[in-house]
């Protein structure tokens, strides 16, 4: 018998800005079918793909609640079924007859279950987030529960021992590559009881309706920052970085200044040159490092020189409002810009 | 020693010697006949335990019949004649337990 304080279980919710393209609605399908026909999902892929919010979105669509575990190097088994964890201490005096007194006390270890423990038993939603990063020994428990849904658990625990898997239960996990630092070899017995879907980079439809949804620019300008990132990232040597996120930042940042995202800017310039972070772009040119000067060439060739709209106080001053130190017209920013561009 | 030498029959004692002796007179031919008394009697207790034996034995041949003819079934029909066992219940499930769960919501 096991004593469990409080179980404390997830219901996600979808954001209002959360876009479905028909990507993410293709793989939100295959996944539900997956998981519905009995099948661990994994999401695995380089960072910056979704996947988490993928798998978060997946478990919302499943309707039921959701257990959250984010994959530890410090991990161990216990973590995630449950372990010794507490104390039971009971003190009985007895004083019936004044002149006698008797003491009895007793103090017994107490079972407490883990999150995964707690999913399999009473039927949630898992999502394991990263389950990667936590030791293969660690997870190895996950195989009898994905293989035969059972859950085993060690013998200092009072009761049975065994937990038949609630036929409700499902798991979902994701992972980034093997090769990413704090990242462990999985078991392929692991591997061969989860179907893995590998997602890459969404397409362009998709991050400029991100972008857009996240920061609150207008669609033109969306579309020329995720141009910007896109092209970046072919540059790189594994096409893994920058990933949507920069793309989502240079939109925040640029909503919140009320600037532009014109190829005569300066500050948008800078703002490229600090957020996609030209070193890891191994570009070189007569042996120095040509990434700023790449990422030049590629803001000229994506944005337009100059921006006249000044369109984020006015459309959604409550999610963005402009700091004052920026507020300046547009026009005279744009043309200052185009000249100190000109002259440098 | 052959199997047919074995036996009471076959022990030779000095018996017969004294029984030369002693029955030339009254006195011999009576101890004599306490002798062969106290023989017959234990002849006769040596019939009666070999007559238990016999039952224990006889017994002991019919489980043994009775253990073959199962375990001969048992390999014909292989499965359907398997000990019999009680049958095993399933492992528990657990309902939720409400009145502990504490749900949070979460915006992804």
């Amino acid at each position: 018998m096991s004593y469990q304080e409080e179980l404390t279980v997830l219901t996600l919710e979808k954001q209002p800005d959360f876009v479905e393209t028909p990507y993410i609605e293709s793989l939100t399908t295959r996944a539900l079918d997956y998981v519905r026909a009995g099948y661990p999902v994994h999401f695995c892929g380089p960072a910056g793909t979704g996947k988490t919010a993928l798998a978060m979105h997946v478990a919302a669509r499943l309707g039921r609640q959701v257990i959250l575990i984010h994959g530890d190097d410090e991990f161990g088994s216990s973590d995630l079924i449950g372990g010794q964890l507490g104390y039971r201490s009971t003190k009985v005096i007895d004083n019936f007859i004044h002149s006698v007194l008797k003491k009895e006390e007793s103090v017994s270890k107490q079972w407490v279950d883990n999150r995964l423990t707690t999913a399999c038993k009473y039927g949630f939603t898992l999502i394991y987030d990263e389950f990667t990063r936590s030791r293969p020994e660690a997870n190895n428990v996950l195989l009898a529960i994905l293989g035969e849904r059972l859950l085993e658990l060690p013998s200092v625990r009072l009761g049975e021992g065994y937990i038949q898997v609630h036929p409700h239960f499902s798991a979902i996990f994701t992972s980034n590559p093997e090769e990413y630092a704090g990242v462990h070899k999985t078991q392929d017995a692991l591997m061969d009881r989860m179907i893995s879907l590998k997602l890459d980079h969404p397409d362009l439809e998709t991050e400029v309706g991100i972008t857009q949804a996240k920061s609150g620019i207008p669609w033109r300008d969306a579309k020329a920052i995720v141009a910007i990132v896109r092209e970046f990232r072919t540059l790189g040597v594994n096409n893994a970085r920058p990933t949507i996120r920069a793309c989502i930042m240079l939109g925040r940042i640029v909503a919140m200044r009320g600037g532009t995202v014109a190829a005569g800017d300066p500050t948008f310039r800078e703002l490229c040159r600090d957020v996609l972070n030209a070193d890891y772009i191994k570009v070189t040119r007569d042996g120095q490092a040509a990434g700023l000067e790449r990422l030049d060439e590629i803001i000229e060739k994506c944005c337009p020189r100059s921006s006249t709209l000044v369109v984020i106080a006015a459309e959604s001053p409550r999610t963005a409002p402009p700091p004052a130190r920026r507020r300046q017209p547009l026009v005279n920013v744009a043309s200052a810009a185009e000249g100190a561009h000109h002259g440098a | 020693m052959g199997l047919d030498r074995r036996g009471v029959q076959q022990i030779r004692t000095m018996a017969r010697l004294v029984d030369g002796r002693r029955s030339r007179t009254a006195h011999g031919a009576l101890l004599e006949l306490s002798m062969l008394e106290m023989e017959k009697q234990r002849l006769l207790r040596e019939m009666q335990r070999a007559e238990r034996r016999c039952t224990e034995i006889r017994r002991r041949v019919a489980d043994i019949n009775v253990k073959e003819q199962r375990l001969h079934r048992f390999t014909e029909n292989r499965g359907s004649a398997a000990p019999e066992q009680p049958l095993a219940s399933p492992l528990p499930t657990y309902a939720v337990p409400t009145e502990k769960l504490r749900r949070r919501r979460l915006s992804y």
